[in-house]
C-alpha cells in the first residue's frame, strides 16, 4: 500500500511536473515565435520599401525633369510620395512598433507601390505623348521646310516676273542724238567748234508697248570731258537717280511725260552750259534705273 | 548783262569754276561779327539759280554790344575784308557789296544806338576812301525779299516760298503777285538755337539723350500749336507755293547729311518722309553719321574729299542736339505743307546765307 501510495504520489508528482514544464515550455515558445514573425514582417516590409524607393529614385530624376504642363499633377504625385515615404520610414524607425503600425505600415508601403506604379505609367505615357508630339513637330518642320522652299521659289519667281515686267516696260530708246550748234542770225547750225558753240541740243525717242504711263521720267546724265555731270539748273538736277544695281547718279535734266503704250514718243531740249570744253561729252538716258541709250559727241 | 570779271595774277588762291562766270563779294556787318563770302555767278544764274560759295571768311567782333571796342574792332574787321577782296582777290569794287544785317539794325534801335551803325558805315567809307560807298541797312522785310530774289530762280519766282532758319528766328516769305514788288513776309521767334535752348531748359537736372528727345517734343508741339500753324496759315503761302525751299545752316546740314553724293549741288531736293526718317535715324543711331560711312558710295577721289570735309564741318558746326532741334523746327513747318492731297515739293539751299549777294548782282550791277 505504501509502495502504492509512493507511486501514485510519485506519477502526480511527475504529471505536476511535466505539465509544468509543457505549461512553461509552451509559453516560451509563444513568445518566441511571434517576435520572429515580426521581425519577419519588418524585414520584409523593409525589402518592400527599399525596392520601391530605390526604383522610385530612380524614376523620380526622370520625372522631375518631365517638365511641362503635366509638371503641377506631377508635383501632387510626388508630395503624396514624399509623404507616405516619411511616414513609412519614421513607423519602420520605431523600435516598439506594435503590430497594427507594422499593418500600417504594410497598408501604405501598398499605397506607395501604387502611387509608384502610377507615376511610371504616367511617365511612359508622357514619354509616348513626348515622342509623339516631336514625331509631329518632325513632320510639321518638313513641312514648314517644303512651305518656305516653295515660297522661297515663289519670290525668286516673283522677283525675275517683275524684273521681266519692269525690264519690259522700260523704254527703248532711239534716234539718241547731243548736237552742239551755233546761233548766228537766229539760225542754228551744228558746229564742233568749241569756240563757236552756244548750246545743246538734246533729242531721242522713246518707245514701250506694254505700258502706259501718267507720269513717266526718264534721266539724261551729260558728263563734260573733265568727267564732271553737266548741270545747267540746280533745280532740275537736285536729287540723284537710283539705278537698279543701288548706285546713285547725278543727272543733268530729268524729263517728264505722258505716255501711251505703243506711242514713238520724241523728246528735245536745249541746254545752254556757262561753258563747253574741248573734248568727248557723253550722254546717257536713264529709265527705270536702267540705262536705255547712250551717245557721245566730241568737241574741238 | 554782265561784264566778265578779268582775271589777274592775285587771284590764283580763288579757283572760279567757269572761265566766263562773274566773282563777287558780299560782306555782311551782322549781330556777332563781320562775314565775307566770295562767290562765282554763271552766266545762267537768274535762270538756274546756281551760285557757288569761292571763300568763305569771318571776324567775330560782336558789333552789337555797341561798346568803344566792339565798335572798333567791327571797323577794323569791316575794312580788312574789304581790301582783302578788293586787292586780294582783286574783285572790282562795283561787285563787292557791303551791308548791315537786319538783326544789328533790329538791336540797335532796340538800345537806341542806331547812331552807332551811321558812325560805323561813315568812318568805313573813310578808310577806304570811298564817299559814295553804299553800306544798306537791311531790314527784316528786305533781307528776306532779296534772299528769294537771289536764291530763286526767275522760273520759280512766283510758285516757290522760301524760309531761313535762323539761330534765334525764322523768316522767308514769298511773292504772291506776277511781279516782284509785292513780298509777303513769314517770321517765326523760333530758331534752331533757341529751340535747343529751351529743351535744355526743360530737361533741368537731367540731361540724358531720351529726356533730351521727349522735352524736345514737347517744345516743338508747342510751338506748332501756338505759333507755326498760324504763321503758315496767315502767310497764305500754302495755295500758292509748289515749291518750298528751306535755307539757313540746318538746311545745309540735313542736305549734307542725308545727300553726301550731291556735294556740289546747290540745291537738294527732299521729301517730307525723308527729312522725318533723317531725324529719327538722328536720334536712333547717331554714330551712323560719320564721313566715312556717308561716303561709302562715293567714287570719285575729289567728290569724296569734298563730301568728307563739308560733313565734318557740319558735325563741328552742329552738335547732336542742336541737329535734332533744328531738324525738328524744320519738320515742323515742313509739315504745315504736307498733304495727301496735293504735291509740295521740298528743296533744301545750302548756300542761302549769301543768297542777297546774288540779288544785289542783279539789283545793282552794271545800272
Amino acid at each position: 500500500m505504501i509502495l502504492l501510495s509512493a507511486a501514485l504520489v510519485g506519477t502526480w508528482v511527475y504529471h505536476l511536473y511535466d505539465k509544468a514544464y509543457y505549461s512553461s515550455q509552451r509559453k516560451e515558445i509563444f513568445i518566441k515565435d511571434s517576435l520572429a514573425v515580426a521581425q519577419g514582417v519588418e524585414d520584409s516590409l523593409h525589402r518592400i520599401y527599399s525596392l520601391t524607393i530605390n526604383s522610385l529614385d530612380a524614376k523620380l530624376d526622370s520625372s522631375i525633369n518631365t517638365e511641362g504642363l503635366l509638371k503641377g499633377e506631377l508635383n501632387e504625385k510626388l508630395k503624396e510620395i514624399y509623404r507616405l515615404r516619411g511616414e513609412i520610414a519614421a513607423i519602420l524607425k520605431k523600435t516598439d512598433a506594435k503590430k497594427e503600425d507594422l499593418e500600417l505600415a504594410r497598408r501604405k508601403t501598398a499605397e506607395l507601390q501604387t502611387l509608384v506604379l502610377d507615376l511610371q505609367s504616367k511617365n511612359s505615357s508622357i514619354e509616348e505623348e513626348k515622342q509623339q508630339i516631336s514625331a509631329v513637330l518632325d513632320k510639321v518642320n518638313l513641312q514648314v521646310k517644303d512651305l518656305e522652299g516653295g515660297m522661297q521659289q515663289l519670290t525668286r519667281e516673283n522677283k525675275m516676273l517683275s524684273e521681266k515686267v519692269s525690264l519690259a516696260s522700260t523704254f527703248m530708246s532711239s534716234e539718241i542724238k547731243l548736237s552742239p550748234v551755233a546761233v548766228k542770225n537766229d539760225k542754228e547750225q551744228e558746229t564742233t567748234n568749241t569756240n563757236k558753240v552756244s548750246k545743246f541740243i538734246i533729242s531721242f525717242a522713246v518707245l514701250n508697248n506694254i505700258s502706259d504711263y501718267n507720269d513717266a521720267e526718264v534721266f539724261v546724265i551729260i558728263t563734260q570731258p573733265d568727267g564732271y555731270v553737266l548741270k545747267t539748273d540746280a533745280w532740275e538736277s537736285s536729287s540723284a537717280l537710283q539705278t537698279k544695281n543701288g548706285e546713285k547718279k547725278i543727272y543733268t535734266r530729268k524729263i517728264k511725260f505722258e505716255y501711251a503704250k505703243g506711242e514713238i514718243k520724241r523728246l528735245f531740249f536745249s541746254l545752254t552750259p556757262d561753258e563747253f570744253q574741248k573734248g568727248t561729252y557723253s550722254l546717257q538716258l536713264y529709265h527705270n534705273g536702267s540705262l536705255i541709250g547712250q551717245t557721245a559727241k566730241t568737241l574741238h | 548783262m554782265f561784264a566778265p570779271v578779268l582775271w589777274g595774277n592775285a587771284q590764283a588762291n580763288i579757283k572760279p569754276r567757269y572761265a566766263n562766270s562773274r566773282i563777287c563779294a558780299g560782306i555782311e556787318v551782322g549781330s556777332k561779327g563781320v562775314k565775307m563770302s566770295v562767290i562765282e555767278i554763271g552766266n545762267n544764274a537768274k535762270s538756274s539759280g546756281a551760285f557757288y560759295i569761292l571763300k568763305d571768311t569771318s571776324v567775330n567782333t560782336d558789333f552789337i554790344s555797341f561798346t568803344p571796342a566792339t565798335f572798333s574792332a567791327t571797323l577794323n574787321g569791316l575794312t580788312s575784308l574789304y581790301q582783302t577782296a578788293l586787292s586780294g582777290y582783286q574783285i572790282p569794287a562795283k561787285n563787292i557789296f557791303t551791308v548791315v544785317s537786319s538783326g544789328v539794325k533790329m538791336q540797335a534801335e532796340k538800345d537806341k544806338k542806331y547812331g552807332q551803325i551811321n558812325n560805323l558805315t561813315d568812318s568805313f567809307r573813310l578808310r577806304i576812301n570811298e564817299p559814295s560807298r553804299q553800306v544798306e541797312v537791311v531790314d527784316v522785310m528786305k533781307e528776306a525779299k532779296l534772299s528769294h530774289l537771289g536764291i530763286i530762280p526767275e522760273n520759280r519766282r512766283f510758285s516757290t516760298f522760301l524760309f531761313d532758319i535762323g539761330s534765334g528766328n525764322t523768316k522767308g516769305g514769298f511773292f504772291p503777285g506776277n511781279d516782284t514788288e509785292t513780298f509777303h513776309l513769314f517770321q517765326l521767334d523760333w530758331g534752331t538755337k533757341s529751340v535747343a535752348n529751351l529743351t535744355e531748359k526743360r530737361c533741368e537736372a537731367d540731361n540724358s539723350l531720351p529726356n533730351y528727345y521727349k522735352q524736345l517734343a514737347r517744345v516743338l508741339a508747342g510751338a506748332e500749336n501756338t505759333d507755326i500753324v498760324y504763321a503758315v496759315n496767315t502767310s497764305g503761302a500754302y495755295p500758292l507755293s509748289d515749291n518750298i525751299a528751306v535755307s539757313g545752316g540746318i538746311a545745309w546740314a540735313v542736305a549734307t547729311l542725308t545727300h553726301p553724293e550731291l556735294i556740289d549741288n546747290p540745291i537738294v531736293s527732299v521729301s517730307f518722309d525723308e527729312v522725318k526718317k533723317f531725324s529719327e535715324k538722328l536720334y536712333r543711331n547717331f554714330d551712323a553719321f560719320n564721313a566715312i560711312f556717308l561716303t561709302g558710295a562715293i567714287n570719285r577721289k575729289a567728290e569724296k574729299d569734298a563730301a568728307t570735309a563739308e560733313i565734318n564741318r557740319v558735325l563741328k558746326v552742329f552738335d547732336h542736339k542742336a541737329l535734332l532741334a533744328g531738324t525738328g523746327l524744320m519738320i515742323k513747318i515742313m509739315r504745315q505743307f504736307e498733304s495727301a492731297f496735293e504735291t509740295k515739293h521740298f528743296y533744301l539751299v545750302k548756300n542761302g546765307q549769301v543768297g542777297w549777294v546774288s540779288a544785289y548782282v542783279d539789283q545793282y550791277i552794271d545800272k
